[in-house]
């Protein structure tokens, strides 16, 4: 029986195959010249000004955050609406409420804690 | 159940049918009261008022109240949501205790926080949130909604373990919590993915079907039966049975003593709920396939969790490895796989909620600011000082041990008589032979109250009597409302634990004839 | 009889009494003497009350239905627990179910009326002691647990109410816990009742394993209506030997006898009963008139039903009964503390009861019981008012004259005498005569059963006039008796009471010798005992009455002859017979057989094991296994590094282990 699953194993090794043959062949196989210049932190084309170990404010760890669940969320309302005429009708409407409000709340929330505060 | 609710005419009773939200009310109650919480924290932002704790508490009251409703009424058809959630006896029964539980968590929550110097809003939130997440995994019989359960239950208990801000061991717990369970969710989803890969659906009553046709043909689908090893690896790590028992002991150790009480408890009995029905149910056309890896898990943590437990210097860890130990006794009753194991697991279960949250909430109230009571020492000589105390200590120690007339005598009794009734004689030795190894460390809690000699500076620790729960800063009549609350708890467990130590009906007699649903 | 209100009563009477225990034992020494000084008797009053409205609610139902059982609450009720359909019938059901029937009924009347005497009684008794409060929920408690024995309807609560009586009257024998012989008393007195207590286990464990029902099934059962319907007469017999088999039911019978024979104090287990005399005055009243002795009384009537299957059971029973009967007549003669005669009184009284019930006639058993347990509660309380008169000097040598200064008493104590002497119009002249009578007719063929029962009667009369005479008459022979005063109206009330019952109730049942019968008592009890197969023909009755009578009166004459006129040399059997004075004195010597036979060999044995088994073999044992457990408990513990990452690798590497296994069993 668990001859069925042959190809699934010739594929898991195939994946294993791959991964191993990319990691360690690419320093075999590739030229290597090292130089100060490559060494360095790639930041978008301009010579670093300073080490790249600097500490950031976790305010912005937090706005990041914040940002990206509510950008999440925001995605749903996209099916939604084009959905919400032609098959959800009033149910939709009500159940999206539901979501904004508790969205809303959310963002009250985080508001009223003082989270939206850089300082 | 429909004509209970009359509702407005413009709602969509043809997609959503009153009695499907009737079937979710305790949880719509719990998970609105949540918010309800989070709202009342912003409109009154002072520290230590007990209005949060209020709310959460009645939200808890209502909700247990809709649950008693349900079960009275106890609907023909107890599925909800086209099969995907069940609010079956079997479901209300896991309710009840996880909603007792929460009720005493949130009773003896004011007073420790205060005294440990972190009342924060977020914390009740937190609570309702994981308990809305309990609530789902009890009825919840799609794999959809299983998972929704545990990750509704387990991320805001990751954020209570590390409550504790400003101690690093919080943290630690916190950190292991979260990655752990995240790696255990990982393996749940896996296994689920396998499940519905190979029977194109996530129902479990579906699964049952397909599962029931493979038994029949005596053909057991290696890719399905994988699927249920790592869904079983999933919930072992939630339910803390060795060998996935890893995390338990550093994050018992490390969270907050009442989140500990929560999570020992609580989060056990759902992810229990969820186990029973889905191998006594779902999966039982597979017995002969799971039934001994599940006995083999029973008695490594029997043996891990009990032989451990031995060698521990601090009680919050002697208790983890004791519920690790306690999560194989109740595997037992998965095992058995009989209606006598499901109904003698639900019966541990409540039992283990009297005992267990009994034996943590005096360590919530002996706790003070800067740290929990957590070491030997501090417990030394309790007998002395306060003897309600210690002598209620004992009885929880002794009710874990499993001595008779304590509710934990009979949880134990059913569950191996269960397993003798079963033909499975091994386990019901080997849970002997571990109860009598727990018997060192219990006694050991027992004896260090009863005859050591206090430390010097722990004269001052608050006392249940006097209810002079911080002495100084706090005004008498906010330290006896609260203190009474956790002193009524405490108290309540002991007589729980004696009364259903001698009537052990009283509880039985609920379990009498519940079936679980599956969709 | 409503059941819902014979329910409320009951629970009433055996909650009263547990109520006062509970305030008086956990209020300690807090509570005011003055308020235990009410809610001790109180309770026992109140339970009385109650019993006299089941008593009345039964006497107006026609006799055939004066029992009912009714249930407290189910308990260990596996017959529901298990789930199966086959298991409810044999399911286990140690209900909490109590039997009101005229036999509980009658022994609930004489435990509360006479116990609440008692404990009024010692309010004026005890009123000086620092343990006032101790006493108290001693008292109630040992009240309740006899209430339990006797009422229980289950096998599990009698033995429950067996054993609390055994605690009970321990912590009274050893009430004065200063006193060291008071302590070892206790100790001697509840060794004894656990022995008792292991025949009776033994014996409701054999019912429980063997009795069979009417299609030869086992019961399991520990309800004795059910046990009692399936071991009578009408009971489908099996095998031809009953539904126990004939030497089961033997067994059975012998071993709820060890159990009686400890509680009612019969040989070979009766030297408590003299040392618990150790306790405060009205425990002694409390032991021997309302509860502790009578309880094996109480278990072999109850029982009847298998001792009626068991003849040679019953046979045993009788012989012992009457042979210890015989036995503390003779030491009575002897002794000189006033509390022991009695003691060895109630033995003999006792013994004569046993040899009733063993013989078959336990409705004339009871009745014994019954008058007894009026005069010997009056004698004891009237010897207590002596003791306090006397400051706790209890050697009738010392006493003398105190007819003059306590008149009330005497005449209670004289009446209680001419009661245990069986004097007409007394009550135990009724009781006494109808026992030997229905003992004749119903005894072995040997006669000679009888005759025993009548001298033992001689003995009765001349031991406890003696003491009359010694303690009452003549000079007062020391200072204490000097200055002896009346005792205290609180006292002297219970006292004055029990005279009075002591000589009014055995009218109740005059039922002997062709007589006009009266039959009030016997009546009473029918429905639960039956009469008796025969009764003594009026010819050999009469004679037998009259007989009994002469020398009961013979017995007091003899007292006067020596004690009074000294017509009779007082050495005459000491010196002549030296031996039957030394034997009787030295109480047949059981005391020291018994060191020599059992208390030494068992202490030398426990000396070897504290000094060679415990230390060496058992430390050792169990230390091995503790030092083991904490090695393997400190290698297993090496796993949990604390580590994230050795977590996520163990975790990683079980689920692989097993998923791996998994597919080995597949393929």
């Amino acid at each position: 029986m668990l001859f069925d699953y042959l190809p699934l194993l010739v594929f898991l090794v195939m994946v294993a195959a791959l991964g191993v043959g990319l990691t360690f062949g690419i320093p075999l196989l590739g030229p290597r010249h090292p130089s100060t210049a490559k060494g360095l932190p790639y930041e978008c084309g301009i010579v670093p000004a300073e080490t790249a170990r600097r500490r950031f404010s976790v305010t912005f760890y937090l706005t990041a955050m914040l940002f990206i669940v509510f950008d999440v969320e925001a995605i749903f309302l996209y099916p939604w609406a084009v959905l919400v005429r032609s098959t959800l009708h009033i149910f939709g409407l009500v159940e999206m409420t539901i979501f904004i409000a508790l969205l809303a709340v959310a963002l009250l929330y985080v508001w009223r804690k003082g989270a939206l505060e850089w300082d | 159940m429909t004509t209970l609710l009359s509702l407005p005419p413009w709602f969509p009773l043809h997609f959503v049918p009153a009695s499907n939200l009737v079937g979710i009310l305790p949880v719509l109650i719990v998970g609105g009261g949540s918010v309800l919480v989070l709202l009342a924290d912003l409109a009154v932002p002072r520290r230590g008022n007990l209005v949060l704790p209020v709310i959460s508490g009645v939200v808890v009251l209502g909700a247990l109240g809709t649950a008693v409703g349900q079960w009275i009424l106890n609907a023909t058809n107890p599925v909800v949501f086209n099969g995907a959630f069940a609010d079956d006896r079997f479901a209300l029964f896991a309710d009840f205790v996880v909603l007792l539980t929460a009720l005493a968590v949130i009773c003896l929550s004011p007073g420790y926080l205060r005294r440990r110097g972190m009342e924060e809003g977020e914390y009740y939130i937190l609570l309702l949130a994981s308990l809305t997440g309990m609530l789902v995994l009890s009825g919840a019989t799609n794999l959809i909604v299983i998972f929704l359960g545990v990750e509704l239950l387990s991320i805001p208990l990751y954020v209570l373990a590390g409550f504790a801000r400003d101690e690093p061991l919080s943290q630690e717990a916190a950190m292991k919590y979260l990655l752990l369970g995240g790696f255990a969710s990982g393996f749940l989803l896996y296994g689920m993915a396998l499940i519905y890969g190979e029977t194109g659906h996530t129902g479990l009553a579906a699964i049952h079907q397909q599962l029931l046709q493979g038994a029949l043909s005596h053909s057991f689908d290696p890719m399905l039966l994988a699927g249920i090893a790592l869904l079983s690896v999933g919930l072992l790590f939630k339910v803390s049975a060795a060998p996935f028992q890893w995390w338990t002991p550093d994050v018992y150790q490390g969270s907050p003593a009442i989140v500990t009480t929560f999570m020992s408890v609580a989060t056990k009995v759902a992810a229990f709920a969820v186990f029973l029905r889905l191998f006594s149910a779902t999966l039982a056309p597979y017995r002969s396939e799971w039934e001994v890896p599940i006995a083999v898990v029973a008695i490594i943590s029997m043996v891990f969790g009990n032989l451990v437990a031995v060698a521990q210097t601090s009680v919050k860890r002697v208790l983890a490895y004791s519920g690790i130990a306690q999560a194989g006794y109740i595997l037992i009753g998965v095992a058995v796989g009989s209606p006598d194991g499901t109904q003698a697991a639900l019966y541990y279960l409540a039992a283990y909620a009297f005992m267990n949250t009994g034996a943590f909430a005096v360590l919530t109230i002996l706790s003070q600011r800067g740290e929990d009571c957590d070491r030997y020492s501090q417990l030394a000589g309790l007998w002395r000082r306060q003897p309600l105390l210690a002598g209620l200590m004992a009885l929880f120690m002794l009710s874990l041990a499993g001595f008779p007339m304590t509710v934990g005598f009979f949880g134990k009794f059913f569950l191996f008589s269960a397993a003798i009734h079963d033909g499975q004689l091994p386990l019901a030795i080997w849970g002997i032979l571990t109860s009598a190894v727990s018997l060192f460390y219990y006694l050991r809690v027992i004896l260090v109250m009863f005859t050591a000699v206090p430390d010097a500076d722990s004269d001052t620790a608050p006392t249940l009597a006097g209810l002079s729960l911080e002495g100084t800063a706090v005004a008498s009549s906010t330290a006896a409302s609260v203190g009474i609350p956790a002193g009524v708890v405490v108290v309540l467990a002991g007589v729980g634990t004696v009364v259903l130590g001698i009537f052990p009906a009283l509880i039985y007699t609920l379990l009498q004839g519940i079936t679980v649903v599956h969709g | 009889m409503n059941p819902t209100l014979i329910l409320v009563l009951s629970a009433i009477v055996l909650g009263l009494p547990t109520a006062g225990f509970a305030v008086s034992a956990i209020s300690a020494g807090r509570l005011p003497h003055r308020l235990v000084a009410w809610t001790g008797p109180g309770v026992i009053l109140g339970a009385f009350v109650a019993t006299l409205i089941i008593f009345v609610a039964m006497l107006q139902q026609p006799a055939s239905s004066r029992g009912i059982t009714v249930v407290f609450w189910h308990w260990l009720n596996t017959s529901v627990a298990s789930g199966h359909g086959v298991a409810a019938q044999t399911g286990f059901n140690a209900n909490f179910s109590i039997r009101i029937d005229p036999l509980s009924v009658l022994m609930m009347l004489v435990i509360t009326g006479i116990g609440g005497l008692i404990h009024v009684y010692s309010v004026g008794y005890m009123a000086e002691d620092p343990g006032f409060n101790r006493f108290f929920a001693y008292m109630n408690i040992f009240i309740t647990s006899m209430l339990l024995l006797v009422m229980s309807n289950t096998l599990v609560f009698l033995v429950i109410g067996w054993a609390m009586v055994a605690f009970a009257s321990y912590a009274l024998i050893a009430f004065w816990y200063e006193r060291r012989s008071a302590v070892v008393a206790g100790r001697k007195a509840f060794v004894t009742q656990v022995i008792g207590d292991v025949g009776l286990y033994l014996g409701a464990f054999l019912i429980f394993l063997n009795l069979r029902g009417a299609h030869g099934q086992l019961l399991h059962t520990v309800n004795m209506q059910t046990i009692f319907a399936n071991v009578g007469p009408g009971a489908h017999f099996h095998d031809g030997l009953g539904p126990l088999g004939g030497g089961m039911v033997t067994a059975i019978g012998i071993l709820l006898f060890l159990g009686a024979a400890a509680k009612s104090a019969q040989w070979p287990l009766h030297t408590w009963l003299p040392d618990a005399m150790e306790g405060p005055t009205p425990v002694s009243a409390l032991i021997h008139a309302a509860t502790m002795v009578t309880a094996g009384v109480y278990l072999v009537a109850r029982f009847h039903p298998i001792y009626q299957q068991a003849p040679v059971a019953a046979g045993l029973v009788a012989f012992i009964g009457i042979g210890t009967a015989m036995m503390a007549g003779i030491i009575g003669c002897t002794q000189y503390d006033i509390k022991r005669v009695i003691a060895y009184s109630t033995m003999s009284q006792i013994g004569l009861m046993i040899f009733a019930v063993g013989v078959g006639a336990y409705s004339a058993g009871m009745f014994q019981f019954f008058t007894h347990a009026c005069f010997k509660a009056l004698l004891f309380l009237a010897a207590g008012n002596v003791i306090h008169a006397l400051h706790d000097d209890q050697d009738i040598r010392l006493m003398g004259g105190l007819s003059k200064r306590m008149k009330a008493t005497f005449v209670a104590f004289t009446v209680g005498s001419l009661a245990l002497a069986g004097i007409p119009i007394f009550a135990g002249f009724f009781s006494k005569e109808e026992l030997l009578g229905s003992g004749l007719a119903l005894g072995p063929a040997v006669p000679w059963l009888w005759v025993v029962g009548v001298l033992v009667n001689v003995l009765t009369s001349f031991y406890i006039f003696r003491v009359v005479w010694i303690a009452f008459r003549g000079e007062p022979r020391s200072e204490h008796a000097e200055h002896a005063h009346e005792a205290p109206l609180l006292m002297l009330l219970p006292v004055l009471v029990l005279a009075g019952l002591a000589t009014v109730v055995g009218f109740l049942n005059v039922d002997f010798a062709g007589f006009a019968p009266i039959t009030l008592f016997s009546a009473f009890l029918k429905p639960v005992l039956g009469v008796p197969a025969a009764t003594a023909s009026d010819t050999a009755g009469a004679l037998a009455l009259l007989a009994g009578f002469l020398l009961s009166v013979g017995g007091i004459v003899l007292v006067w002859a020596v004690y009074g006129r000294g017509l009779i040399s007082r050495e005459l059997v000491p010196n002549h017979l030296p031996w039957l004075y030394q034997l009787s004195f030295r109480k047949f010597y059981w005391d020291e057989i018994y060191d020599v036979a059992l208390v030494r060999p068992t202490v030398s044995l426990a000396t070897v094991i504290r000094r060679v088994i415990e230390p060496e073999v058992m430390d050792g044992a169990l230390g091995g296994i503790r030092d083991s457990i904490a090695a393997l408990a400190d290698d297993f513990r090496t796993f949990q590094t604390g580590f994230l990452k050795d977590y996520a690798t163990w975790f990683f590497f079980f689920a692989v282990v097993g998923l791996v296994i998994l597919g080995l069993r597949l393929s």
